[in-house]
C-alpha cells in the first residue's frame, strides 16, 4: 500500500523578548547634620605692655545642615580641663574670656556669633555661634573663630600652663 | 442507524484488511529557533539610602548614604552577543528640588557585586540621567538555570551598592528618584 503523506514541517519560533526592563525607586531622607574641625592648639601670646593680657585665636571649620522649618544649631564650648599646674590663671576664676566671629553658611541660613566679651566656663556650655533654620555650609566647611583673652595677673607664678577646651556642634 | 460516512469507512477498512496488512507512516520535522532572550524576574524594586556610619568622618565632612539593591534576572544570550547585559539609567532626578541632583554631576554612584551570571561592573560607576551605564555584562552563549553550561541559579541575581555623598548644601527633606534597568540578550 502506498501512501504518500506529505512531510509536515513545523517551525516553532520561540517568541521571546530580547530586552527586558525593570524600574527602581530610590528614597532618601536627609536630616540635619553637623561636623566640626578645630584648628591646632593656639599658643596664647602676651600683649605689648608688661602685664597685658595674653591672646590667641582658635579657628573652627564647621559643617552644618539644619532643618528647613524650625531648625537650629549651635557651636558651644566648655573648659574641660582648667589651666595647670596650680599657681597660674584659672578659667574657673574668670581669667579666660573670649569673643567670636562666624562666617555666614555658604549655602544659606544665618550664623550668629556670640556678642561682646564672654567668660569661658568650666561648668556650663557657652555659645560660640548659633545657627538658624535651613543653615547649610559648603562642602569644604565654613569658618568661625574664638579670640581668647587670658588675664595676666602679676599674682600668677611664672611658668607654662595649659588647659583644655572642648567644642561641640549640634544641628536639628 | 449509522451515518452514510461511517458505513463507507467501515467498508474500506474491511476490504483492505482482507487483502493484506497495511502500515502507514508519516514523518514530521519539528524545528525550533530559540532566540536570545532576557528579562527581569522582578520588574519593580525600591531601595532606601541610609546614613552610613557616624554622622561625619574624621575630616569633618559628612559621611554619605548607602543602599543595596539586588536585581533578579533570566537571560539567554546568542553566539554573537556583544552588548548583552544589564544597564541602568535615571529616568527622573531626585525630587523635590533642593536635594541631590544626579544631573549635576557624579552624585549617585554604585559598585556591582556577585552576579550569578555574567560579570559585574568594575570600579565605581555613576548613575546618569542622560546615558545608561553598565551593571552586568553577559557573555555569548550564556543561559540561566539548569547547571552547566548554564548557571545553577534560576533566576540569576546581581547586587548593586549605591553611594550618595552627603553635601551640606542639600536641604533637609524626603527625596525620591527613579531608575530604569534594561536587560539585553544580544
Amino acid at each position: 500500500m502506498r501512501q504518500l503523506l506529505p512531510a509536515l514541517t513545523m517551525c516553532l519560533a520561540a517568541v521571546s523578548a530580547v530586552y527586558g526592563q525593570a524600574s527602581a525607586q530610590g528614597y532618601l531622607n536627609l536630616g540635619p547634620n553637623a561636623g566640626l574641625i578645630v584648628s591646632s592648639t593656639p599658643s596664647l601670646t602676651k600683649g605689648g605692655t608688661a602685664f597685658g593680657d595674653f591672646s590667641g585665636v582658635t579657628t573652627l571649620t564647621y559643617y552644618i545642615r539644619t532643618s528647613q522649618v524650625g531648625g537650629s544649631g549651635s557651636i558651644q564650648m566648655k573648659i574641660t580641663n582648667d589651666f595647670r599646674p596650680a599657681g597660674g590663671p584659672l578659667a574657673a576664676s574668670g581669667h579666660l574670656t573670649y569673643s567670636c566671629t562666624a562666617n555666614t553658611p555658604t549655602n544659606g541660613g544665618a550664623a550668629t556669633p556670640c556678642t561682646g566679651q564672654a567668660t569661658a566656663s568650666t561648668t556650663t556650655q557657652t555659645t560660640v555661634t548659633s545657627f538658624g533654620p535651613d543653615a547649610r555650609s559648603s562642602l569644604a566647611g565654613d569658618t568661625a573663630s574664638v579670640q581668647w583673652s587670658l588675664k595676666n595677673d602679676p599674682a600668677f607664678k611664672a611658668g607654662s600652663y595649659s588647659g583644655t577646651v572642648t567644642f561641640t556642634i549640634s544641628a536639628n | 442507524m449509522h451515518p452514510p460516512r461511517t458505513i463507507a469507512a467501515l467498508c474500506l477498512l474491511l476490504t483492505g484488511t482482507s487483502l493484506s496488512a497495511a502500515t502507514a507512516s508519516a514523518s514530521q520535522t519539528l524545528q525550533v529557533n530559540i532566540s536570545p532572550a532576557a528579562s527581569f524576574s522582578t520588574s519593580s524594586y525600591s531601595f532606601t539610602l541610609t546614613k552610613s556610619g557616624s554622622l561625619f568622618i574624621s575630616s569633618g565632612r559628612f559621611t554619605g548614604y548607602t543602599a543595596n539593591l539586588t536585581l533578579l534576572y533570566q537571560a539567554r544570550t546568542g553566539a554573537a552577543s556583544t552588548t548583552a547585559g544589564i544597564t541602568v539609567k535615571a529616568t527622573s532626578d531626585f525630587a523635590p528640588a533642593g536635594g541631590p541632583a544626579i544631573a549635576s554631576g557624579p552624585v549617585l554612584t554604585y559598585t556591582c557585586a556577585g552576579p550569578t551570571l555574567g560579570t559585574g561592573c568594575t570600579g565605581v560607576q555613576t548613575v546618569s540621567t542622560v546615558s545608561a551605564t553598565r551593571v552586568v555584562t553577559l557573555p555569548a552563549m550564556a543561559c540561566t538555570g539548569g547547571g552547566s553550561p548554564c548557571s545553577n541559579g534560576d533566576p540569576n541575581s546581581a547586587t548593586m551598592s549605591f553611594f550618595l555623598p552627603d553635601d551640606p548644601k542639600y536641604r533637609t527633606g524626603f527625596y525620591t528618584t527613579n531608575l530604569q534597568f534594561t536587560i539585553s540578550g544580544i
